[in-house]
């Protein structure tokens, strides 16, 4: 075991786990940050996925360790009041089904949009292929992205 | 008191105690079908197993045991409540599921597509009935006459006095009044909110990361658990070393429990870690040698074998097949479907002497409870039973094995623990569509229409390997649907849409083929067959190929693909356009769905479900179905398991053919069809027929 200081969403935390524990459990059950998600535990599904300094991570994967002095923003910390434009985009298009995969899509898509403020239909399909809806969502995700790309919220 | 702690005995005294407010319970019927356990019949008949209370505050309670797996379905039932009410929708509150299971009158199991169906007329006769003693008591207190009282925006109001009371200041008062059996229900013109979609209640904490899953739960003092069992299905435990997974930091302990040895830990990670470190000589058990290819060898064997009669014959199939001038005949294998929740089975439960607590993402609390009790050896009354959401359900969470090993784990715990399946013990101990394989013979007449038609099905489970065989949408002659059920040890439970999945893909792709022989325009030839049977499901069909331009000049290797089917209530046909890569890769461009679901009650919510419905059905199609070999699923994570991602998404364009019908059920309806409309599609544009699923890419490879 160690001590790690991680900066998650804004704030010093410290958790005290073994060295390669992945991120993924290390929010889940040490920080009660529970909306980072475990589906497959692979990195093949994007359910896990959080941003670490703004790239998109499968955090099911990345080791406490390799996380070092880096931020690390999950969906509690995407926006103060859970009004991110993509938040707003994702209820404007009814995206959500059993909604266990939309963090990860939501951050993933805010990853999308800091590095390629306007993606053609394939950058999207590109850029978001790695994270499964078993729901099936993906139509509305596509519209959701494409409304905050457009202004439109 | 709070709402969700209804029962009957506290229904009858709640009602007419002032402060109270007003309190309306109905019931709401279960059908066969709905995939769910039977519902365990009440002393007395129907008693209520949903309420209406309207508090003094005004707020409006809506107590109903439906599990929210994503469907969205609890929205529209509220919606149904609301505008027959005519309250405000902002003051409408959706109860959570009773935690005592075995108090509440009727088995609580979400399947079948049958929340906005069965709730149809009770909900709102319950709203209409609720709005009808709050008009009484308001012309009560003003001395008026009741047909002056209008309800309307949350409140009564005496129209020739301009007088009005809102629902919350009526509704003691109007608690004291014995409420109309029949009163009338509202009649489709003036809906305000059933018909206008409506944003899901469910969606903005599914947004931000608060909604709390089953997985998600936290309680003081939890510990995780992780649990090994066998992987052949009727496999078992020789023995087993655990020595190097209790020195896994974080292991607090090992034990043996029935069918498996759980690893207890601190957090999930070291429970996961243990796991991996114990060694165990497995015992293959009495299957080690079955595999997909015995299963399907068996079925190929019984083709020709009448098996047990479906449903009712009609004429004399054998007859009328071997005096027809042609005959048609293929046989179509589907193998066994995981659900693939995108959470993981979990469930969290603590045991402290006869009383058991359990928290479960699960669509049968009253199974889960019954399982809880029965494991721990205690009455059911003592089991307090937790319904958390589930990230995703489609009949997986039907079977109570997640409550199971929960409480297996616990007896031997002393706190509460949290068992978290991975994702390999998912798809490893799953309860799967069964494997088919599904013979077809078709007798045409000299202009090639169908004289004779069988259906004979090699499964396992009875309805749910034969679901729709027995009733396809077609008018023969002469028609007999038989089956082969045989055991083979697998557990096998409802899919979304049970037996429709494979039976749907079998009888349309052979209509096709029927077709094609017959030198006729598939969808003619349908119309023919299906004018006389189902009317409903034509209407979907001639729309979909005239919106789909349906024949239209396609390019090389491009090509479309017509099914149509119907299956809990609810209609649909859908054209698929796909285009086959010269490496046989199979992309589904466009899905254009028509469909009849009845009146729909929120249709931004009902077309989310069709969407995802198609996605779940290409899955199957096109990427992966679970195999067997030395006894065990083969596909174990989404390595081997691909689902369809974002850039394999067709565009999806969903019609509704306006109706005024009652609704039928929305979330089965939509898998079916894109199987077989996606595989004709492949035969259109490359002459190869699929029977077999998922696509072999292999078969359609340019040489
Ligand atoms: S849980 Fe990390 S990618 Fe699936
Ligand atoms: S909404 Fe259920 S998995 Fe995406």
């Amino acid at each position: 075991m160690a001590v790690f200081d991680l900066r998650i969403n804004g704030e010093q935390m410290s958790v005290d786990v073994p060295p390669d524990m992945p991120l993924l459990w290390a929010l889940r059950d040490h920080l009660n940050l529970t909306g980072t998600k475990f589906s497959c535990g692979i990195a093949f599904c994007g359910s896990c996925t959080v941003l670490v300094d703004g790239e998109p991570i499968r955090s099911c994967i990345a080791t406490v360790e390799s996380i070092g002095d880096r931020e690390v923003t999950t969906i509690e910390g995407l926006s103060p009041n859970g009004d991110h434009p993509l938040q707003r985009a994702w209820l404007a298009e009814q995206t959500v089904q059993c909604g266990y995969c939309h963090p990860g899509q939501i951050l993933q898509a805010a990853a999308l949009l800091e590095e390629n403020p306007h993606p053609s239909d394939e950058d999207i399909d590109d850029y978001m292929a790695g994270n499964l809806c078993r729901c099936g969502t993906y139509q509305r995700i596509r519209k959701a992205i494409r409304r905050v790309e457009e202004g439109r919220i | 008191m709070s709402t969700k702690d209804l029962s009957r005995r506290d229904f009858m005294k709640t009602t007419g105690v002032a402060g109270a407010g007003l309190v309306v319970g109905f019931h709401i019927p279960w059908i066969q079908g709905c995939g769910g356990p039977p519902p365990v019949p009440m002393e007395g008949g129907a008693q209520p197993n949903a309420y209406i209370r309207i508090d003094p505050a005004g707020f409006i309670h809506i107590v109903y045991d439906d599990h929210e797996m994503g469907q969205g379905s609890s929205t529209g039932f509220l919606m149904m409540a609301c505008d027959e009410l005519e309250a405000d929708w902002s003051k409408i509150v959706m109860e959570e599921v009773p935690t005592d299971p075995s108090n509440w009158h009727q088995s609580i199991s979400t399947g079948g597509s049958t929340t906005i169906r069965l709730g149809w007329v009770p909900v709102r006769t319950a709203a209409a009935q609720a709005r009808e003693v709050l008009r009484e008591a308001a012309a009560r207190r003003w001395e008026v006459a009741v047909d002056e009282c209008v309800a309307k925006e949350h409140k009564i109001t005496h129209e020739p006095s301009g007088r009005s009371a809102d629902y919350g200041e009526l509704a003691d008062e109007a608690a004291l009044l014995s409420v109309p059996e029949n009163p009338e229900l509202k009649s489709h013109e003036d809906f305000w909110l059933i018909g206008r979609s409506t944003d899901r209640l469910d969606l903005p904490d599914k947004v931000t990361g608060k909604t709390q899953f089953g997985m998600d739960l936290r309680l003081p003092g939890m510990v995780y658990a992780s649990v090994s069992r066998p992987p052949a299905f009727q496999g078992g435990i020789r023995s087993f070393d655990d020595t190097a997974a209790r020195q896994v930091p974080g292991v607090l302990d090992v034990f043996e429990v029935e069918g498996g040895i759980a690893v207890v830990a601190s957090d999930t990670w070291a429970a996961f870690k243990g796991r991996q470190a114990l060694v165990v000589d497995w015992d293959p058990g009495p299957n080690a040698d079955q595999s997909s290819d015995t299963l399907k060898a068996r079925g190929v064997a019984l083709e020709n074998e009448p098996g047990d009669v479906v449903g009712d014959e009609v004429g004399n199939f054998a007859r009328a097949f071997a005096g027809a001038p042609r005959k048609v005949e293929a046989a179509y294998d589907t193998h066994f479907l995981d659900h693939v929740p995108m959470e993981p089975m979990n469930a969290t439960a603590w045991v402290q002497g006869d009383r058991v607590e359990v928290w479960c993402p699960t669509q049968g609390a009253t199974s889960g409870q019954r399982m809880a009790a029965r494991v721990a050896g205690v009455d059911r009354e003592n089991v307090i039973f937790h319904s958390m959401l589930s990230g995703g359900g489609f009949g997986r969470r039907l079977n109570s094995d997640d409550t199971e090993f929960a409480v297996k784990v616990a007896m031997n715990v002393d706190g509460p623990v949290q068992v978290v399946w991975t994702r390999e013990d998912t798809f490893a101990h799953g309860f799967y569509r069964p494997y088919t394989h599904q013979t077809m013979k078709a007798g045409l007449d000299a202009e090639g229409w169908p004289v004779a038609w069988l259906h004979r099905v090699y499964g396992m489970g009875g309805g749910t390997s034969t679901g729709g065989a027995n009733n396809p949408p077609y008018e023969f002659p002469n028609f007999r649907c038989d089956a082969h059920m045989e055991d083979w040890g697998i557990p096998i439970g409802p899919w979304r849409s049970v037996g429709n999945t494979h039976t749907c893909f079998a009888v349309e792709s052979f209509m096709d083929e029927c077709a094609h022989a017959a030198g006729i325009n598939p969808v003619t030839y349908r119309r023919r067959l299906m004018e006389p049977k189902d009317p409903r499901l034509l209407t979907c069909l001639l729309r979909a190929a005239e919106l789909a331009e349906y024949g239209k000049e396609m390019g090389d290797r491009q090509g479309q693909g017509v099914a149509a089917w119907a299956c809990f209530g609810g209609y649909g046909a859908m054209v698929a356009d796909v285009t086959v890569a010269d490496d046989g890769a199979v992309s589904v461009d466009k899905i254009v769905a028509v469909v009849d679901h009845g009146t729909i009650v929120n249709p931004e919510a009902v077309r989310s479900q069709i969407e995802g419905g198609i996605v779940l059905s290409l899955t199957a199609t096109l990427k992966a179905e679970v195999h067997i070999a030395n006894g065990a699923a083969v596909e174990s994570n989404f390595h081997d398991h691909p689902i369809l991602s974002m850039g394999e998404m067709p565009l999806v364009e969903v019609h509704f053919v306006e109706s005024t019908e009652r609704p039928g059920g929305v979330g089965e309806p939509p898998v079916p069809p894109p199987v077989p409309a996606v595989c004709n599609a492949i035969f259109a544009a490359t002459g190869v027929r699929i029977r077999e699923l998922p696509v072999d890419e292999e078969l359609l490879r340019v040489t």
